[in-house]
């Protein structure tokens, strides 16, 4: 995913063709949607606040810098619209048995549900956001040491930490 | 730092495909324009009154002023019944950010570290060698004792950490010199009705983001400090940094102390991390070869402030986190990491009380 692309395309939406939206919400909707899994656990409210981050983002088009980056933006936007989820709700929304978090369609997702359930249940909140945002959002350390606001070596650690909490349970 | 093997885990999740989002992007864009649409109609039905918006602004602006010229000279009142000899003094920009630089600066430094003395609170950082190998996961106590011990070194400091809203200054004109220099304003630092040291500096000296000065603590240490604020703005967030360097000027080891505040601010939540490094002289500051380093964070959400703290000395690292204030003379913390080896899976309490501490867990407990 190109970041001059992303540019490209919110420049054209400002000049008003929204044709290219769609593309752009397919080039960045999995970073910022487990982004949000990563805070919220949950995929039914992890969808009703991408829309909202997504709607946000758009009106407030006008104030973004296009020279700095417009997924961090939306990364941000995403992030606080999580927590204020989960200060508004203050008990975790606990997921439903069976709730799928990857595509059923692959014959290891019973597995790969496995291990998502398992992270939600044993792993601290800030090792699950870590676990997820390297796994399923494929950010580097440095990218996630910069999106939860840690030092490099913490995020390391937390990460090792829930490897090995994951694998003790599953004894994998 | 090295990762645990994670590809077993890594690769099973991998070869699922990403969750099928049902979000569309149409669906994103109708709410949009729908949202659009109404602010438009919105901005048309208040047109009108905006033709006065010139007159509306200034009168605002005026208000603002008179609101703030209120509040400075409450505030100026305030110091005035304390001190009757106050005068009109200028008021350095960063007074907030001095006020917690020196408070930081006076709570972790409060214990002698240089000099290795083997009182309680030193304990667990110099006595304990260094772990050839991680105690036993399974021996909880010894855990609990390690994290106990670790913690309790900068417990003042992580208590100090919740007593930053009681901290002010009190400002006056003042005629001091010390070697060869003249100071001619004294603040002096209080926490709540607690005397912490005075601080001097000459008023021509505030220049642009740089401030320069001595502080005082109340052994009658003297230290020059070098303080620099930095501040960035975007439209989402506001981040400021502050730096100060403090130069032991008549202690027996001249030491370098170099703390960093960061203050990130988005909406109603504000994020502050402060880094205390300790540099046992000159030489060593000047080669970034610190004797230890600690780290706290503190989260405030709404009414809550949780910290974190992070200790490093000769490459060791310990990670206290989820500290927060039971009441007004206990906290608990979490310890995740002990001197780079597993912490203690529980949370732990402590109790302050007159110049002891009481440490205690589900099944541990034990007196500083």
């Amino acid at each position: 995913m190109s970041e001059e692309r992303i540019r490209f395309l919110i420049s054209e939406f400002k000049k008003g063709n929204q044709r290219v939206f769609d593309e752009f919400f397919n080039l960045t909707k999995n970073q910022v949607f487990y982004n949000i899994f990563s805070i919220v656990k949950n995929s039914e409210n992890s969808e009703d606040i991408l829309q909202e981050a997504y709607v946000k983002f758009l009106l407030n088009l006008d104030q973004i810098d296009e020279n700095s980056s417009i997924l961090g933006y939306l990364m941000v936007i995403s992030r606080n619209l999580s927590l204020d989820f989960l200060k508004k709700h203050k008990k975790l929304v606990v997921p439903q048995d069976g709730e799928v978090i990857v595509s059923t369609n692959d014959e290891n997702s019973i597995d790969s549900n496995m291990i998502i359930g398992c992270a939600k249940k044993i792993l601290k909140e800030k090792e699950f956001r870590i676990f997820i945002l390297h796994t399923l959002n494929e950010m580097t350390f440095e990218e996630i040491s910069s999106e939860v606001k840690r030092p490099l070596g913490t995020v390391i650690w937390s990460y090792n930490n829930a490897i090995k909490k994951i694998r003790k349970d599953l004894k994998v | 730092m090295k990762k645990v093997d994670d590809r077993k885990i890594v690769d099973t999740l991998k070869k699922a495909s990403f969750y099928n989002i049902k979000t569309t992007s149409s669906s994103i864009l109708e709410r949009y324009n729908s949202k659009r649409k109404s602010y438009v109609e919105s901005i048309k039905k208040h047109k009108k009154p905006y033709i006065f918006g010139g007159i509306s602004a200034l009168a605002m602006a005026s208000v603002v002023g008179i609101v703030v010229g209120i509040t400075f000279s409450n505030y100026e009142k305030n110091i005035r019944d304390i001190n009757e000899t106050y005068e009109e003094v200028f008021k350095p920009i960063h007074n907030e950010y001095l006020a917690k630089q020196l408070v930081t600066f006076n709570t972790f430094s409060a214990i002698d570290y240089s000099s290795y003395k083997t009182n309680e609170l030193n304990r667990g950082l110099f006595l304990k060698n260094k772990y050839s190998v991680c105690p036993d996961e399974d021996n909880k106590e010894l855990l609990f004792n390690n994290a106990v011990d670790t913690f309790d070194t900068f417990s003042y400091g992580a208590k100090s950490i919740f007593e930053m809203n009681k901290i002010h200054l009190l400002e006056e004109v003042t005629v001091f010199s010390y070697q060869n220099v003249d100071y001619d304003i004294k603040n002096s630092l209080f926490i709540g009705d607690k005397l912490i040291g005075n601080y001097y500096f000459r008023s021509n000296y505030i220049e642009n983001e740089s401030h320069k000065g001595l502080f005082v603590d109340s052994k009658d240490c003297f230290f020059e400090v070098h303080i620099n604020n930095e501040c960035e703005k975007d439209d989402e967030e506001i981040k400021e940094k502050v730096i100060s360097t403090f130069i032991s000027l008549n202690g027996k080891d001249k030491s370098v102390v170099k703390i960093k505040k960061e203050t990130e601010f988005e909406g109603a939540e504000s994020e502050n991390s402060y880094s205390f490094t300790y540099f046992e002289n000159k030489e060593s500051h000047r080669s970034n070869s610190p004797l230890y380093t600690l780290e706290y964070e503190i989260e405030k959400d709404n009414e809550d402030l949780v910290a974190e703290i992070s200790y490093k000395k000769n490459g060791e690292k310990s990670i206290f986190t989820d500290i927060e204030m039971i009441n007004e003379n206990e906290l608990q913390f979490l310890p995740e990491k002990v001197m780079d080896c597993e912490g203690f899976e529980d949370f732990i309490q402590v109790k302050f009380l007159e110049g002891n501490r009481i440490y205690s867990s589900n099944e541990f407990n034990t007196l500083k």
